[in-house]
């Protein structure tokens, strides 16, 4: 065989190689504000787009940019690493920046690049696929900066990203499933909300500022949201927290904020100290009866609002020091103790030992029902019979509605004591009269009362 | 007459530099993206893969990344720095390691700013055998079926020294095992099946990093091994903290993992914050006073 057929040979099988070459998809791709899309997108041959490389790009692999440009929006189906070089690698998008609409299992990495919107759309949509990993990214002027709107549930992680002058920084749901979020050295500021958590999100910051927004943290529906060192600082709202969600805070400073933190409708900030705020945390005390009465050896009962404003270290306790002799409270807890919430505070007074006390309120009625027989059975006798006890059983079933109020005062005052001894049973008993007392609500060095007024007829 | 005899002298000198440049070492060597390995590595004359580049560098030389590079796999036996920072450095190692250190034992090796990409089918990023210390610093090590950095030391055990980096879809993130000893700060583990992995008597100390969304672990000290983490983030991991070998924790977060500690040799300093939404937060098995 000649040297030239040879050489020949050699020629066919180049072409082919490179014909192959040109079709399949390369684990590494490049793109460069010089290159076409018409292009293998090679080092030496890139293409101009992302769009046009992620096609010519196998799964697993990776587009890198080779010098600064701007490269066009993309949607990413696959496993696919996007890498920026040091340096102004641009993304100008009018709607979103970047889609990822991946398998179940894939991941997707985005580094060093700076993604500038129109003010709507977003940065980067992260729709369907295992893990999102963005690191040294800037996000500007999007409706969101990065949507983690998850069909099913995801990993998320950033680090270095700096999301500014968006309408959300974040915005973080799962809607079938969780999507659990690792946020570290990053700055979310000047946006209209930074961080937007609802159900299913599941975040948490450290080393991280989130400043300048209209609100910094907004945690809704069942989300939860923990914050480790970061920075919260000139924000309208720092931290609100909403419809059963929780956020902890450990190690942040809470400074310069209209209003640190909003905890409204079952929402709550747990603290685990190590927090700083310009000022102590408060709480505000209102109630729609101030004042309320029953006769001694009943209970009232006054619904009382608390609004915590700054972070608590400790559950919110609450106690009515100056009620009169025989008369104490209890108070239900607040929303994971620490929420802004309705509490009930309960104030039960001690009757004579012997005597029935019909109940106030809206058992009034049936009260007259009790009584009429108690008062047939028992004449001025002062031990008890069973049978006007079984007679007040069945008129009480009767009256469901009755004993459910009665139950849901937790009221063991309702029926009188059974005594053995028959005492002179007026010790300890409070006597009739109008007495105001105040109930105290106690966290840590914050406290609050509200001036009450107890009438035990 | 005497320019003409002038520019022979100066002709003859530059041949011979030349001739010298293209066989001796240079303790700075270049590689770039349109490089090509013939060449003698110069600022001017850049080679286009490590592997080219190191026979032509001096030990305890630097090869310099010059522009945008897929820099190719390489095996280092002698001291030297790889320094990919400031333009676009990566190896791809798929089915294959990305980097492997089989120096001396007194050789110190430092890679810097490098992305290495195993592509789903990579062996390990940095498989590190044999030497004084390794230095691995602002990398990006991805898509490894083994691990980001395998240690497993022959002989005597080197050093890893791990600052701003980042560990991501591994099978592990770094593994060591029999006598190596290891510093990570700053750095990240995200969606690998393992973050860290201690086993025989390996020592490892964390500082300032994040491991999150590791399907099976976090950190994992198993065997003899030690692991101390000192003010970070364990978050979202299938399992936080496994302790089957002692692991101290100090001003760490453990927050949304299916299950925050597991094991019998997890030790608190009494500063964590644990109770952060774990599926199970678990407890840690003792605790250390802060002294």
């Amino acid at each position: 065989m000649s040297f030239r057929l040879l050489g020949a040979l050699a020629g066919v099988g180049l072409v082919l190689a490179t014909a192959g070459t040109a079709h399949a998809q390369a684990l590494r791709t490049w793109v460069s504000g010089v290159g076409d899309d018409a292009n293998p997108c090679s080092r030496t041959a890139p293409c101009e787009t992302f769009a046009g490389a992620i096609a010519k790009t196998a799964p697993s692999g990776i587009v890198n940019v080779l010098d600064p440009g701007d490269f066009g929006p993309a949607v990413i189906t696959t496993s696919l690493t996007i890498a920026g070089p040091p340096g102004a690698v641009q993304l100008t998008a009018n709607g979103n920046a970047f889609t990822i609409a991946a398998g179940a299992e894939d991941r997707v990495v985005i580094q060093g690049l700076q993604l500038d919107g129109a003010g709507s759309g977003s940065g980067i949509s992260f729709h369907t696929g295992r893990s999102l990993l963005v690191e040294n990214v800037t996000v500007t002027n999007f409706g969101r900066a990065i949507d983690v709107t998850h069909a099913t549930g995801g990993g998320l992680f950033l680090s270095d990203v700096r999301a500014t002058d968006n309408g959300i920084a974040l915005h973080a749901e799962g809607l079938a499933g969780n999507v659990l979020g690792a946020i570290t050295g990053s700055s979310f500021d000047r946006n209209g909300t930074a961080v937007d958590a609802l159900g299913g999100g599941k975040l948490t910051f450290i080393g991280s500022s989130i400043s300048g927004n209209g609100t910094g943290v907004s945690a809704a529906t069942a989300s939860d949201v923990n914050l480790e060192r970061v920075e919260l600082a000139g924000n309208v709202t720092g931290i609100r927290v909403n419809g059963n969600a929780l956020v902890r805070a450990s190690h942040v400073a809470a400074v310069g904020n209209t209003a640190n933190t909003l905890t409204e409708n079952g929402g709550a900030i747990l603290s685990f100290g190590g927090n700083r705020l310009e000022t102590l945390a408060t709480i505000a005390l209102a109630s729609s009866t101030l004042s309320a009465g029953a006769v001694a050896g009943k209970s009232v009962t006054y619904p009382v609002t608390a609004t915590v404003n700054g972070l608590l270290a400790s559950p919110v306790a609450f106690t009515c020091p100056d009620l009169p002799v025989g008369a104490a409270c209890t108070a239900t807890a607040l929303p994971n103790g620490t929420g802004s919430g309705e509490v009930t505070v309960t104030v039960t007074t001690t009757g004579p030992t012997t005597a029935f006390h019909a109940s106030s309120s809206s058992t009034i009625a049936f009260g007259g029902l009790f009584v009429l027989p108690l008062l047939l059975g028992l004449g001025r006798r002062r031990k008890w019979r069973v049978e006007p006890l079984l007679f007040v059983g069945l008129v009480c079933a009767a009256g469901i509605t009755a004993c459910a109020d009665e139950n849901q005062n937790n009221d063991p005052g309702t029926f009188p004591d059974i005594r053995k001894d028959g005492g002179a049973g007026n010790e300890g008993v409070t006597p009739p009269g109008s007495y105001p007392f105040k109930v105290v609500a106690t966290s840590g060095q914050t406290t609050a009362s509200l001036d009450l007024t107890l009438i035990v007829q | 007459m005497f320019g003409r005899i002038g520019s022979g002298v100066v002709a003859a000198l530059l041949v011979s530099s030349l001739t010298t440049s293209a066989f001796a070492q240079a303790s700075r060597t270049w590689v770039s993206g349109v490089g090509d390995d013939v060449n003698p590595c110069s600022r001017t004359a850049p080679c286009k893969t490590f592997a080219g580049a190191i026979s032509k560098t001096a030990a305890s030389g630097i090869i310099n990344a010059l522009d945008p590079i897929a820099a190719g796999a390489v095996t280092i036996t002698k001291a030297i720095t790889l320094e990919g920072s400031g333009v676009s450095t990566n190896i791809l190692n798929s089915g294959t390691n990305g980097i492997i250190v089989n120096a001396a034992d007194t050789d110190v090796v430092i890679v810097r700013g490098i992305m290495i990409q195993g592509g789903g089918t990579g062996l390990n990023g940095i498989r590190f055998l044999k030497g004084k210390s390794l230095t691995v610093e602002s990398c990006t090590i991805q898509n490894q079926n083994g691990a980001a950095i395998d240690v497993a030391p022959s002989g005597a055990a080197g050093t890893l020294f791990v600052r701003n980096s980042t560990f991501v879809a591994n099978k592990t993130g770094i593994n060591l095992a029999g006598a190596s000893i290891a510093t990570i700060a700053s750095s990240r583990f995200f969606d690998d099946v393992l973050g860290l992995h201690t086993i025989g008597t390996a020592r490892a100390t964390i500082w300032d990093s994040v491991f999150a969304s590791n399907t099976d672990k976090g950190l994992w000290a198993e065997g003899t091994s030690e692991i101390n983490m000192d003010r970070g983030l364990i978050a979202d991991n299938g399992i936080g903290v496994q302790g089957d070998a002692p692991i101290r924790l100090s001003d760490v977060m453990l927050g949304h993992n299916t299950t925050g500690i597991a094991g019998a040799k997890v030790i608190s300093f009494g500063n964590n914050r644990i109770a952060s939404g774990n599926g199970a937060d678990g407890a840690p098995s003792g605790t250390l006073p802060q002294q």
